[in-house]
């Protein structure tokens, strides 16, 4: 951790707003991308960033400057992605469950049972869009590992740090997360 | 290297997260085996599509929106106190702000406090304990106005002490009086309650130990006990009390005192219980051997002529006609 972001740490745990914030514009944009690429969503990625940085926040009287404030923070936001996960799937299945089904939530595993055709799916052009739907249909670990190494480009190591797990679980998450992606994506490409 | 083991590995290399050892094992083992090229192929395509898949980094007006959001929420958070700082900024709203109001608040209980004080607490202090010695009994006749309670141990009294209060009016301290019912001072007061009570039940109480103490021969026929039975006896506005007194004073010396007690009673009472009493007192006289005068003579002649009740119009013609 560099002197600054100590200084910065110290300063905003006085009180000081001015140095929260330098310290927020600092690592904000990492932190956003992270919920974007989790979320594929502007809007959740809005709700996972403000919910992060609250609890920063909040948290920051307490920090010991015991690991990097980076580290620290991506721990809240993978935290905060995980939960967010989790909390709309609970979400979602209340709204099949009354009957509010909306087409754009709709998983990939719902529209496509069992193994796609390849003539049902026109090949390469709506490639992305089936991989986010895939993505959906993964246990929100995995779809944190899966992302954090695809689209963040983090090494399995960082991901076991911030994930705060081994490295022979994180290889776990990647596997099995690549290989349900495969089985769905059968017959796309 | 079994295929799953292969895959694996195959995702490692993809992934760039291969030793170099590695790496050239599986680059040997995919250039060897078709079957393997194949399903790395198959791999290394989906690999290519899942990073090609990266979503586009955020927009600037996203993160400038979600920043100012984001410092609103932040300072309404700031804004929000803890339970200390709440209880501080209270006491600081108070003392520093309000300080007028605090300050007449606290004069307002200190004057509560003060009024109370004289009001209250210095006309109900404790009772001072005493005992005989200290009372003198001359002055007894003081205390006995001011008798404010009596304790006697009930039911009807057989052993223990009773409890006089004398005073407590007038903020001065009350005394309190312990002794046994053959103590003079105990004597006096419980004559004294027997006229100034009001309490009927503490009265026939009080009278009871008062005979109770004649019939052990604890009691000295003192003056005032007899005065103040006598009243009872005449004036009390219940009858039970007024027939317990008499019977009381049937066990004292006779006396012109008491002999006209009885005829006052025998003349003027409205129950004719209390008249039936006190012919039988008369009467008992003379079983005693004692003489009727003429003033008694003179009231039973009248009640034998008379009075209401045909017991005691026979009764008193019985009595003038033994005595002649």
């Amino acid at each position: 951790m560099s002197l600054s972001d100590n200084q910065l740490i110290q300063n905003a745990q006085k009180g000081d707003m001015a140095a929260f914030e330098r310290l927020v514009y600092k690592y904000d944009r990492h932190v956003l991308n992270m919920a974007k690429s989790f979320r594929n969503s502007d809007d959740d990625a809005k709700d996972i960033y403000q919910e992060v940085f609250i609890r920063v926040y909040r948290g920051l009287k307490s920090f010991q400057f015991k690991s990097e404030f980076s580290t620290w923070l991506y721990r809240i936001t993978a935290n905060v992605c995980i939960t967010y996960q989790n909390k709309r799937k609970q979400h979602d299945s209340i709204d099949r469950e009354i009957g509010i089904n909306d087409e754009d939530r709709t998983t990939f595993a719902d529209q496509l049972p069992g193994e796609l055709r390849t003539d049902d799916s026109a090949v390469g052009s709506d490639l992305s869009k089936h991989i986010n739907r895939a993505l959906e249909t993964l246990p929100p670990q995995q779809k944190m590992a899966f992302t954090l190494k695809y689209y963040q480009d983090y090494k399995i190591k960082e991901i076991a740090d911030i994930m705060q797990c081994n490295e022979g679980t994180i290889k776990r998450y990647l596997f099995t997360a690549t290989n349900r992606m495969r089985e769905r994506l059968k017959g796309i490409r | 290297m079994n295929k799953e083991k292969f895959l694996e590995l195959a995702q490692l290399y993809l992934m760039n997260e291969l030793e170099d050892d590695k790496r050239i094992e599986l680059e040997n083992l995919i250039m060897e085996n078709d079957e393997l090229r194949k399903e790395f192929e198959s791999y290394k395509q989906m690999h290519e599509a899942f990073t090609s898949n990266r979503p586009a980094e955020i927009d600037e007006k996203l993160l400038v929106a979600v920043r100012n959001d984001l410092m609103r929420s932040v300072r309404n958070e700031a804004a929000k106190l803890t339970p200390k700082e709440k209880i501080l900024e209270w006491l600081k709203n108070i003392f520093v702000v309000n300080y007028k109001l605090s300050f007449g608040s606290l004069t307002l209980v200190f004057v509560g406090i003060f009024v109370g004080y004289f009001l209250f607490y210095r006309s109900s202090s404790l009772p001072v304990a005493t005992n005989s010695k200290s009372v003198d009994l001359d002055n007894v006749q003081s205390y006995e106005t001011k008798i404010s309670n009596i304790k006697i141990p009930n039911p009807f009294f057989e052993g223990g002490d009773i409890e006089v209060l004398f005073g407590g009016v007038g903020g001065t301290s009350p005394i309190s009086y312990k002794g046994s019912a053959d103590d003079p001072v105990i004597q006096r007061a419980l004559a004294t309650a027997l006229t100034t009570q009001q309490n009927p039940g503490l009265k026939l109480l009080t009278v009871n130990t008062i005979a109770s103490q004649i019939e052990l021969d604890r009691i000295i026929p003192d003056p005032k006990v007899k005065a103040a039975l006598i009243t009872a006896m005449k004036t009390d506005k219940n009858p039970a009390v007024r027939k317990e007194a008499l019977n009381v004073l049937v066990k004292f010396p006779f006396d012109q005192e008491i002999r006209d007690a009885y005829l006052y009673v025998l003349s003027n009472d409205g129950n004719s219980g209390l008249r039936v009493a006190a012919i039988n007192a008369l009467a008992n006289l003379k079983v005693q051997g004692a003489s009727l005068d003429d003033k008694i003579i003179n009231v039973l002649n009248r009640k034998a002529e008379n009075d209401e009740s045909d017991f005691i119009r026979l009764r008193a013609a019985s009595l003038v006609k033994e005595v002649k």
